[in-house]
């Protein structure tokens, strides 16, 4: 196969130095010429459109962050709310417990043998919860910013290193790929030529290198060949795409407190409904046992045996609503 | 012959060579670098940055006496101290923001030492809006230490100033070898590509964003719907109960009694507690 290639050959070059000559270089570079501009254009398009986008994502963040902020507010409003009703709901209790005293006092002073009614109660507590606000967000948002420009500046010191301490890695590099500023490629250079001509391909290296301070261009110039904007490239873009995924991070957080603020919220608002209820109905209970009581005060140390049977019954009605009162006392939220 | 075969005829020929060695050796540090790169940029925490800062800078440092023609094995103490002291006086000491203020300002530096290289090798019009970005990078560092731009926002055009920059001058550099009209089709790929790029990124930040907003605005719905029918549920019982206390604070003795009973039992107050007859009354007062 080699061999009838090799025989070829000479009509393959004669080919190739005949369509060579047909080819117009002037007007294909003019044609990447103008290529290029048009790509500019469009480059310039793309860029205005990515601007508008970002002006989006703004307005986003900041509905975000509206939503963060009242849903907080709603919570705690809605906390207070059901705390009042909590207060009052003890107080209730309260007065109840005295209300039982008073039936206990009086079902004394009628039965034969002392009798109780448990009426121990505690107060109802939900704890508050604590929730991340945006503007503690934002403080995250800065330390990622602040970890982006750190890892940015990380990654300059680490690629003018590279660039500076493998100075063969770069060579080689600069050796095979290269053209010196004659147009020869470097590879066809020899001795200290080549190392010049490598040299000033790269941008300078360390031999070019001159003074500065810490904020001197100068110590740069080792990174400022192809080989150090590369690096520097990949590693600016690197910290673009960590930052904006610590972003989207952040976002998602932000989207899953503000959801677990509103569920919260909707389980507080729940309570403080459940809360109402028992209070009304504890309210209701109360006043209804103690116009009871009072009809039944006349009969305070009277005998039992001497009651009429209607009597009797409103002292048995008495004593189930007491005790049925002090069961409710135990009744809890969640119930 | 499909793309596939080629791609790994094209790799198994390559292996065989000399150049392959090289370029692996050089693609191992260049790894290593990202890896190291990329560590430090993901690390979390005000500890990690203080370290990057003061490699960073430690690094700086070093490169800075080597430009000088100093090496670290002819360092003498007052040299160690003098890279202490930039240490300190960078890494340590510096505030937060002012750290980011002077990476961006290094970078200003970096594009302008990388387009002074170029100059006179390629056209003007290829190096102005690169000095340009530089320029673009001073001004809004200046804008930031003014308080007039917040430090994210600051952070963010920066990065991509500084790419637009690094990707710019890789198609000037391409200019030097390539000529003008090859670099200016090379510089329009480019920042096609880095437009577009940038484009996607914020595109799918955006979506995700709607997405968040959307749901958002779901689940308020959703819960209202959950509470409206806890409200209902509630309701339904409490009216049970609403009715069975009426009944028990009945006027009439009889039905008072027996409303009494059934009031107890929805209460939850144990069967053999509750007064069912008036024998059980009887025996609870006498016995």
């Amino acid at each position: 196969m080699a061999k009838s290639l090799k025989g070829k050959s000479p009509d393959v070059k004669s080919l190739i130095q005949k369509g060579a000559s047909n080819i117009d270089l002037q007007e294909i570079k003019g044609k990447a010429f103008q290529a290029g501009d048009a790509l500019k254009e469009k480059a310039g398009d793309i860029k205005c459109t990515a601007m508008d986008t970002r002006e989006d994502i703004k307005d986003k963040l900041t509905e975000l962050d509206q939503l963060l902020e009242k849903s907080i507010t709603e919570y705690n409003d809605a906390y207070t709310l059901m705390n009042d009703k909590g207060v009052r709901l003890f107080v209730e209790r309260s007065r109840a417990a005295d209300s039982i005293g008073f039936v206990e006092d009086l079902v004394n002073s009628l039965a034969n043998s002392p009798k109780s009614f448990a009426a121990d109660f505690i107060e109802i507590k939900v704890n508050r919860n604590e929730f991340v606000e945006s503007c503690e967000f934002a403080e995250r948002e800065v330390e990622a910013a602040r970890m982006a420009a750190g890892g940015a500046g990380a990654g300059l010191a680490a690629g003018a290193s590279v660039a500076m301490m493998a100075p063969s890695a770069a060579m080689w590099i600069a050796t095979t790929f290269g053209t010196a500023s004659t147009g020869a490629a470097i590879s066809t250079l020899s001795g200290a030529a080549a190392t010049n001509a490598a040299l000033a391909w790269l941008g300078g290296g360390a031999l070019a290198a001159g003074g500065g301070g810490i904020t001197g261009g100068t110590a740069f110039l080792t990174l400022a060949g192809p080989v150090g904007l590369t690096i520097a490239g990949a590693t600016l873009l690197g910290s673009i795409v960590v930052f904006a995924g610590k972003r989207v991070k952040l976002n998602k957080q932000k989207n899953e407190e503000i959801e677990d603020v509103k569920n919260n919220t909707e389980a507080i608002k729940e309570t403080d409904a459940k809360i109402n209820e028992i209070l009304t109905t504890t309210a209701s209970v109360r006043n209804g046992l103690n116009k009871e009581y009072r009809e039944c005060m006349k009969y305070y140390c009277s005998d039992y045996l001497s009651l009429s049977d209607e009597q009797k019954m409103s002292l048995g009605t008495l004593v189930n609503n007491t005790k049925a009162l002090s069961v409710m006392f135990t009744k809890k939220v969640e119930d | 012959m499909g793309i596939k075969e080629i791609k790994e005829i094209s790799i198994d020929f390559f292996s065989k060579t000399d150049i392959s060695a090289e370029l692996n050796k050089i693609m191992k540090t260049y790894e290593q670098i990202q890896e190291a790169a990329a560590a430090v940029n993901s690390t979390d925490g005000k500890q990690g940055l203080v370290k990057i800062r003061i490699g960073t800078i430690l690094t700086f440092g070093i490169i800075n006496n080597i430009s000088n023609g100093k090496w670290p094995k002819n360092y003498a103490k007052d040299d160690w101290l003098d890279l202490l002291n930039a240490v300190s006086e960078y890494a340590v000491d510096i505030d937060d923001q002012d750290y980011s203020a002077f990476i961006f300002k290094m970078y200003a530096e970096y594009i302008d030492a990388s387009a002074g290289v170029l100059a006179g090798r390629v056209p003007e019009d290829t190096l102005d809006p690169i000095i340009s970005l530089a320029e673009e990078l001073r001004e809004k560092t200046e804008l930031f230490q003014n308080s007039g731009l917040g430090e994210v926002d600051y952070t963010e055009e920066c990065l991509w100033i500084c790419l637009d920059a690094v990707i710019k001058l890789l198609a000037a550099n391409f200019t030097k070898y390539a000529g003008s009209e090859i670099g200016n089709l090379a510089e329009g790929l480019s920042s096609v590509a880095f437009e577009y790029g940038r484009l996607m990124l914020y595109r799918k930040e955006q979506e995700l964003l709607k997405q968040y907003i959307d749901n958002q605005n779901v689940l308020d719905d959703s819960l209202q719907k959950k509470y409206e029918d806890y409200l209902r549920e509630l309701d339904a019982q409490a009216d049970v109960f609403r009715g069975l206390i009426n009944n028990a604070f009945d006027p009439d003795f009889r039905n008072a009694l027996q409303g009494s009973i059934e009031f107890a039992r929805a209460a939850g107050v144990s069967e053999d507690e509750i007064l069912k007859s008036s024998e059980e009354v009887d025996s609870f007062f006498l016995d």
